[in-house]
């Protein structure tokens, strides 16, 4: 269920969507989601000079500050070469090596349209990628109204669709409608309808539902859930409960005077820490993960690191060697429960 | 005296050959002579400290393992980049105070000594023309 909604990107085309080629184009962010609306912290609210409420942002953007501190499990080789043609045009050529799975070539293209909407994001925006055996991943974004966003997607295996979805996404002033389907099947009579709304009730505090209706022929359920985000001045607690299980998220910016006094240099890298929890009642596991990025901007480096209760350790680093825009990716993930280890690395070319 | 001597050893051997004990089981059967509670606490406990010696070395044998791996994972690629961003920026401020090194400044020197001396033997050869 969780690939066909919006919040999780079932086929990330790596970071090839994610870099700049030209001075104007928008950082779209590679998968299933919607671009951020603020490029830095998206969905943060926070007071006007009158006291009034911002938007809150995004339903699946609530866990996302977490999750972004996490590293991510790599595994090959993958080479990516960014190439913008134009202040429109993007273009990512992907080759990727692996071990375990299938090696192949990705072709992706990003178009952003002329429609500018704030500082940093121009609409419509169309991604698309393509495989070497021919599986599509394409999405199309675009502002209807100053008030109203939309967004078709869809992803094919092979010649087979696999997921094709639509959504609609209307923000307030202080709250946050969407309304997605996704899969619709006319003739067999199945479908998903997903439902989010995240109302901001004060500068810290928003609170949001989530309804999950899904029919097939023969049998067709609801799951619901409950969202709750408090933002403080270096952090972010979030917590999620609902019938598919809870998850609890607590994102924590470390105060750079704090790391100065502990870290060898005297530089300071920035902290940020993030700690997870997460049960689930159809796997019927609940796991704690803990997780830390560590940036060093003079060395232009970026570490994460992971802790997870299954006994999972995981560390990713990257960095960037100038003066060439070259940035190389190294991860390693070691399971000591099942004493299984994975390692990967990549290299970004523009 | 010889002789009683030697029936005893007889008797003694006649005694022992037809017992079935080892000199271990006759060692062993010496601990009979302590209570039973003494015994059954004192067998507890030595079994209980063999198998707690084992686990502790298999617990330590595990953790060593996965201490090791676990901090070769997530820190040491950290310390490794800040151990080489310290060295970088000590040698610029070293370059920076020391200014020339000690070689390019005796060449400097030399170099000045010896247009010196080339200007002054031009000096001398012209005063001498002069004269």
């Amino acid at each position: 269920m969780g690939s066909v909604l919006a919040a999780s990107s079932p086929n990330p085309p790596g970071a090839g969507g994610g870099t700049q080629g030209g001075p104007g184009l928008v950082t779209v962010p590679p998968g299933f989601t919607m671009p951020p609306v603020v490029p830095g912290t998206p969905g943060q609210p926070g007071t006007e000079s009158d006291g009034s409420l911002l938007n809150p942002g995004t339903f699946e953007e609530c866990h996302r500050k977490c999750k972004e501190v996490f590293p991510i499990q790599m595994e090959g080789v993958r080479l990516v070469v960014n190439k913008g043609l134009s202040n429109h045009f993007q273009v990512s050529h992907t080759i990727t090596l692996s071990t375990l799975g299938d090696s192949g070539y990705r072709f992706g293209a990003t178009y952003v349209g002329s429609k500018q909407t704030g500082p940093a994001e121009s609409f419509p925006v169309m991604v698309g990628d393509m495989d070497n055996t021919g599986s599509l991943n394409a999405q199309i974004i675009h502002q209807m109204t100053t008030h109203v966003r939309s967004k078709v997607a869809m992803q094919t295996q092979q010649h087979k669709f696999v997921n094709w979805q639509c959504d609609a996404e209307y923000r307030g002033d202080d709250f946050t409608a969407a309304v997605t389907l996704g899969n619709p099947d006319v003739l067999v009579g199945s479908g998903i309808l997903v439902a989010h709304y995240l109302q901001s009730l004060s500068p810290a505090l928003a609170l949001g539902g989530e309804l999950v209706y899904h029919r097939r022929p023969g049998e067709e359920g609801t799951v619901t859930s409950l969202v709750g985000r408090y933002t403080g001045s270096n952090y972010v607690a979030t917590l999620t409960v609902g019938g598919a299980g809870a998850h609890a998220s607590y994102y924590h910016k470390a105060n750079d005077q704090v790391v100065l006094s502990f870290s060898p240099l005297p530089v300071a890298p920035h902290l940020q820490v993030g700690v997870e929890f997460e049960s689930s009642t159809r796997m019927q596991e609940t796991s704690v993960s803990f997780g830390y990025q560590v940036d060093l901007p003079k060395a232009n480096l970026q570490f994460k690191g992971s802790l997870d209760s299954n006994w999972v350790v995981g560390a990713t680093l990257e960095k960037k060697l100038q003066p060439l825009p070259l940035s190389l990716a190294l991860g390693a993930f070691l399971n000591h429960r099942k004493n299984k280890f994975q390692c990967g690395f990549g290299v970004t070319i523009g | 005296m010889l002789y009683i001597l030697h029936l005893v050893i007889h008797i003694f051997v006649f005694y022992y050959s037809q017992l079935d004990e080892t000199f271990l089981e006759r060692l062993w059967g010496l601990t009979e002579m302590f209570p039973d509670t003494l015994r059954s606490a004192a067998e507890v406990s030595a079994n209980c400290s063999l198998s707690v010696g084992k686990r502790l070395y298999s617990f330590s044998r595990a953790a060593l393992w996965v201490g090791t791996t676990s901090f070769m994972i997530l820190v040491l690629p950290v310390v490794f980049e800040t151990e080489r961003l310290q060295l970088e920026q000590q040698q610029l401020q070293q370059q920076r105070q020391v200014g020339m090194s000690d070689k390019l400044r005796f060449i400097s020197q030399c170099l000045y000594m010896f247009v010196c001396f080339v200007f002054l033997v031009k000096a001398n050869s012209d005063f001498q023309f002069y004269l």
